[in-house]
Order: C-alpha cells, then sequence, then structure tokens
C-alpha cells in the first residue's frame, strides 16, 4: 500500500508535467476501483461508465489544482461523488422512473443455507438498492473501497458524524434486509 | 445495544487507536453480548464482501485519445507554456517592436496649466528636418553643376567666336 501511495504520487507529478503516459497508467490503475464505486452508487453499468470517463477526463484538467499529490485518491473520488450526485439530481425519463422503483422493505427472497455465491451476490446488490444514494455511497467507500472515516468526509464534503451516521443506519438496514442470507 | 467502552462499530472498521482497541479487546473477552454484537457485524461485513468487483465494460480513453484533447485555448497555453525559448525570443521580440516604436515616435510630456500632455511625433519633425537637410544639399548641389556648366557654355562660345573672325583680323 505504502509502495503503491509513492508509485501514484510519481505518477501524479510526471502527470503534471505533462508525462500523457503517466496519466494513462494512473488511468489503468484507479479505472476499476472508480467503476465499480460509480456502479454501486448511480447502479446502471452505461452510466456508470460515462461518468467514470467523465471522472477521469475533469481529474487530468484540473490536476494541476490538487493540492496535496498524497492525497490523489481521495481527490479523484471526490470528483466521482460529483459526478455521481450531479447525475442523480438529474430528472429521470418516465421509462427510468419505472425501471428504478424503490424496494425499501422488501426482504431478499433466497434461502439460508447452502446458498450459491451467485445467489449471495445478487442478495447483497439487491439489499444495497434498497439504501438511499448517501448510504449506499457511504457503505461503498468504506467497505469496498476501503477509506477512512475522515476520507470519506472530504469525500462527501460533510462532518465525520454524517458519516457515521450514514453508515451505521445502512448497517442496520443491510442487517436486517441479509438476515435471511446469514441465518 | 452493547457495554464496550468504545463503539464496536467503529472498532469493527477499524477506526480505533491502538490503545482503545486494546481496550474494547480487554472487554470483549469478558463480554458475551458485546462478542455476539461483533460478531453480527462481521457476518453482515463478510456477506458484503462477496459482491465482487466488476470488471469495467469497455476501456476507459486515455489521455491520448481524442476525448482527452483539451480545448483551442487550453491547447495553445499548453504549447505555449513549455516552449521557453519561444517565449524568450516573442518576448525579445516585442521589446524591441517597443523600443523601436518609442526611438522613432519619441514621446514627448509635457505638463499645461497643471495637466499632463504626453505627444508623440518628435521622430516625424527628426526626420522632417533630416530631408529638408538633403533636398538643401541636392539643391546647393544642383546650383553648382548649374554654374560650372554655364562656365563652361561660356569658355565653349568664346572659343567659337575666336575661331570665327576675319583672316585679316588675325594678322
Amino acid at each position: 500500500m505504502i509502495f503503491r501511495e509513492v508509485e501514484d504520487r510519481d505518477l501524479v507529478l510526471a502527470a503534471r508535467r505533462g508525462d500523457v503516459d503517466a496519466y494513462n497508467r494512473l488511468v489503468s490503475r484507479w479505472e476499476k476501483r472508480v467503476y465499480n464505486y460509480l456502479r454501486r452508487v448511480v447502479k446502471d453499468p452505461e452510466e456508470a461508465l460515462d461518468l467514470s470517463q467523465e471522472t477521469f477526463l475533469k481529474a487530468y484538467r484540473y490536476l494541476g489544482r490538487l493540492e496535496e499529490v498524497d492525497r490523489f485518491p481521495q481527490w479523484l473520488f471526490r470528483i466521482a461523488h460529483n459526478e455521481a450526485f450531479s447525475q442523480l439530481r438529474r430528472p429521470k425519463l418516465e421509462t427510468e422512473a419505472v425501471a428504478a422503483e424503490p424496494t425499501s422493505g422488501r426482504a431478499i427472497p433466497v434461502a439460508g443455507m447452502g446458498i450459491y455465491p451467485l445467489e449471495l451476490e445478487l442478495a447483497v446488490a439487491g439489499a444495497l438498492e434498497q439504501l438511499s444514494p448517501e448510504q449506499r455511497e457511504t457503505v461503498t467507500l468504506k467497505v469496498y473501497q476501503g477509506f477512512k472515516f475522515e476520507e470519506i468526509a472530504r469525500i462527501q464534503s460533510c462532518p465525520v458524524s454524517t458519516v457515521k451516521s450514514r453508515l451505521y443506519a445502512a448497517f442496520e438496514l443491510l442487517k436486517n434486509v441479509l438476515a435471511p442470507v446469514n441465518g | 445495544m452493547n457495554c464496550s467502552p468504545f463503539d464496536l462499530r467503529d472498532y469493527w472498521f477499524e477506526e480505533l487507536a491502538p490503545n482503545e482497541r486494546s481496550q474494547v479487546e480487554t472487554h470483549l473477552a469478558a463480554c458475551t453480548g458485546c462478542r455476539q454484537e461483533l460478531e453480527r457485524l462481521r457476518l453482515v461485513g463478510q456477506t458484503m464482501r462477496q459482491l465482487k468487483d466488476e470488471e469495467v465494460p469497455r476501456r476507459i480513453a486515455f489521455v491520448s485519445d481524442k476525448v482527452f484533447e483539451p480545448s483551442g485555448p487550453a491547447r495553445w497555453l499548453r504549447n505555449l507554456w513549455p516552449g521557453a525559448p519561444r517565449l524568450a525570443w516573442s518576448a525579445a521580440l516585442l521589446l524591441a517592436v517597443f523600443f523601436g516604436g518609442a526611438w522613432l515616435c519619441e514621446p514627448t510630456m509635457t505638463v499645461e496649466n497643471g495637466r499632463w500632455q504626453i505627444a508623440l511625433g518628435g521622430g516625424q519633425a527628426r526626420l522632417e528636418k533630416a530631408l529638408a537637410a538633403v533636398e538643401a544639399r541636392q539643391a546647393a548641389e544642383m546650383r553648382n553643376a548649374e554654374q560650372a556648366f554655364e562656365m563652361v557654355m561660356k569658355q565653349v562660345n568664346e572659343l567659337y567666336k575666336a575661331q570665327a573672325r576675319p583672316a585679316v583680323f588675325q594678322q
């Protein structure tokens, strides 16, 4: 992890000096994580892909404004967060709205024992969909991306207490929704 | 609810300082309820992690791809900045034009009735003066040439007259 941070730092500095290959390497390194974060927040894979592209494009344009080079990941996810929530705030077409009907409170129909990995994945994906976008994002940043509370607070531009309350509320909900899976 | 000295969720999410963690661990060793609560958290977390990362369906465009090309003005600025020698030459040229223009225009500054006035054109006056001097020199040379020509013509005329006299006068 330390090595990776050092390398990211070097790549960011090189990219700032105009080294195109250095930025290409940063894209290669971070595209999967950024895409999966956006995929879980906005849910639609095509939208997630477009937003990932936009995130890297903006990061490249504003790389000179990154004050703390060591904080490139948080800064990148901050851009992705802005992209995702701008997208979520846009009014959806009627057909999309029907497709995205909330499933709040619905139990996941899975058997408790002997569950297959694919079913388990579907159950978790379904459980995540029941969270609000902010809760889903917080769970994604903590559980799947491994950021610290303070880093998440910077990405979401809110106090640490808000991050914690979002995460703990989400975990309570997930605990109930996934109860049939966990037995 | 749990009776842990620090929030068990903070412990499970690894957000506690080392000394806080050790206090929670000491408590857990003696508290069955907190151990069960921690086990529930662990189970939810473990289940959540079953959701694997997907591969990116299409490659995100690289900087070298067209999508990353900056806008016109941004590209111009980016091209200009690294070319330090080019920038230096441009600056030198601009300075030369400025000082050359200033030398030719010879701006003069005067104060009339408490108001500053800047006038250009000292160079024009000097140019006119130089032209007048050249013209005067040319006129003088022309006059000298005319006088010389008249002298020559007079001498030629005298010679002609002397040759045309009758022989009787010559004896």
